[in-house]
């Protein structure tokens, strides 16, 4: 992927490969991410970051994964 | 020889009762979508194996299904990888896809400050009565959207958001868009009802809309009597011989309407309460409504725990307890808005479902029912196909 790799660039790569989940993980229009997924990379928290927030070099060399997770909740 | 197809949408699948003309001995497919909520499932009436369905999920949000064989396989409408291809071939489903359409705007929220428009789910799906490939969706936050192609793309039909949708309010449920009665007799008028916004009607196919609210009273909920927007309207259902007369379940209050909305006027009567949420004609009747009441808006459940239908053969203000073969003691579930429906065999077949997860059916106009399932997952909508 080119640089630099974020969180919205990883996902508008999922989007691109994959059209069927648009939708699915972050809202269309919006591209707000859908309350009950979360995004973790390296054991921390990316949920809440902005789009651009760039990724640990990790995931990026692909060491490490990028998870997008539906939350346990919700009955 | 006749069939009844009933579709059931619960809160963790959806199932398939069918049955002969004789309405007594059922097969019951299912779960379909197991775990997922389905909010509603709808046949085409202009070709009754195409059957809509809206599955909802908190997690991945909205899907739409669809089945061309009465309900055997489903798919999501454009998902075949022929259809709407994206980059290596891969399916480009767009079946989820409801936008609103330009400026969103905000409506109410529950405190009274604005809020922006908000896509959450699809409450119901409306197939039109001439064309497969045409379905109507009415959408939370409330708005109708519109497909021409089976499902597979969806535009919204915003001129409703322009009938003073900044002064639209959420009812506890949410601002939805539940109920869409297609004219039989004009292609262009269209009927839809909002919680809580009110009743609204298009006579120039989904372009412009207008309230048709006149007559309402939400005393508790609108301070001004005149509201044109606002009421909380739970359901409204038409006879299709006679389109211009509407029978409407308020959050309170059982109504009329005889000239298309202009007018609604009270026809509760002698019900033990007028609050509840599903109304519907019966099939060869036009003056003969159904209710299901329930205690309070705080206490959604029937009165004295006895599992009550209400049927008038007055087009209202003088009602029967229909009560044989439903349970008269400790019961306490509730029917939702979209839960209750009539066939069109004779006698009329009328069915409701539960939110404790019975479905009860009646072959002869509701003179007395049967439960066909006693134990799925609290039931969210109710609707019949009858086959030929």
């Amino acid at each position: 992927m080119a640089e630099p790799v974020t969180v919205g660039s990883v996902l508008d790569a999922i989007e691109e490969r994959y059209p069927v989940l648009r939708g699915t993980i972050r809202d269309h229009g919006t591209l707000k991410r859908r309350p009950f997924i979360r995004f973790f990379a390296c054991k921390e928290d990316f949920s809440l970051e902005p789009a651009d927030t760039k990724l640990p070099h990790e995931v990026v060399s692909g060491t490490e994964p990028f998870m997008i997770i539906g939350a346990i909740a919700g009955g | 020889m006749s069939k009844v197809r009933v579709l059931v949408g619960t809160k963790k699948g959806a199932f398939i009762l069918t049955s002969d003309g004789s309405r007594k001995n059922w097969d019951v497919s299912g779960p379909h979508f197991a775990g997922w909520e389905m909010y509603h499932l709808k046949g085409s009436p202009a070709e009754p194996n195409r059957i809509y369905a809206s599955q909802t999920s908190g997690w991945f949000g909205q899907v739409i299904q669809r089945s061309d064989d009465g309900g055997k396989t489903w798919e999501p409408p454009g998902t075949k990888p022929e259809e709407l291809v994206g980059p290596d071939g891969m399916p480009k489903g767009q079946s989820n896809k409801f936008v609103y359409e330009g400026q969103v705007g905000t409506h109410k929220w529950y405190d009274g400050t604005q809020h922006p428009w908000e896509f959450k789910r699809i409450w119901h799906l409306e197939p039109s009565l001439t064309e497969p490939d045409t379905v109507y969706a009415g959408a939370e936050d409330a708005a109708i959207f519109k497909s021409v192609d089976g499902g597979k793309t969806w535009q919204e039909l915003s001129g409703l958001r322009q009938a003073k949708g900044h002064l639209w309010q959420p009812g506890a449920g949410g601002m939805a868009v539940h109920t869409i009665l297609l004219d039989p007799k004009n292609p262009n008028r269209i009927y839809i009802a909002i919680s809580a916004a009110g009743a609204f009607r298009t006579d120039d196919g989904g372009k412009t809309w207008q309230p048709i609210n006149k007559g309402l009273k939400s005393a508790y909920e609108l301070p001004d009597p005149d509201s044109e927007v606002g009421h909380c309207v739970h359901r409204i259902a038409l006879h299709p011989s006679r389109p211009d007369v509407l029978f409407m379940q308020k959050h309170w209050d059982v109504l009329r309407t005889d000239n298309a909305g202009e007018q609604w006027r009270e026809v509760s009567g002698n019900l033990p309460t007028d609050f509840g949420f599903p109304i519907d004609v019966n099939a060869h009747e036009p003056e003969t409504i159904y209710v299901v009441p329930i205690k309070s808006d705080s206490e959604h459940f029937p009165p004295d725990g006895k599992l009550r239908v209400y049927r008038s053969k007055t087009g209202g203000n003088d009602w029967e307890a229909l009560t044989k073969g439903l349970p008269q003691k400790d019961c306490y579930v509730n029917v939702l808005r979209d839960a209750l429906c009539v066939d069109s065999l004779e006698p009329c077949g009328v069915y409701f479902g539960t939110t404790g997860g019975q479905v009860y059916g009646s072959a002869d106009n509701g003179d007395t029912w049967n439960p066909i399932v006693r134990d799925l997952p609290a039931v969210y909508s109710v609707e019949v196909q009858t086959l030929s």
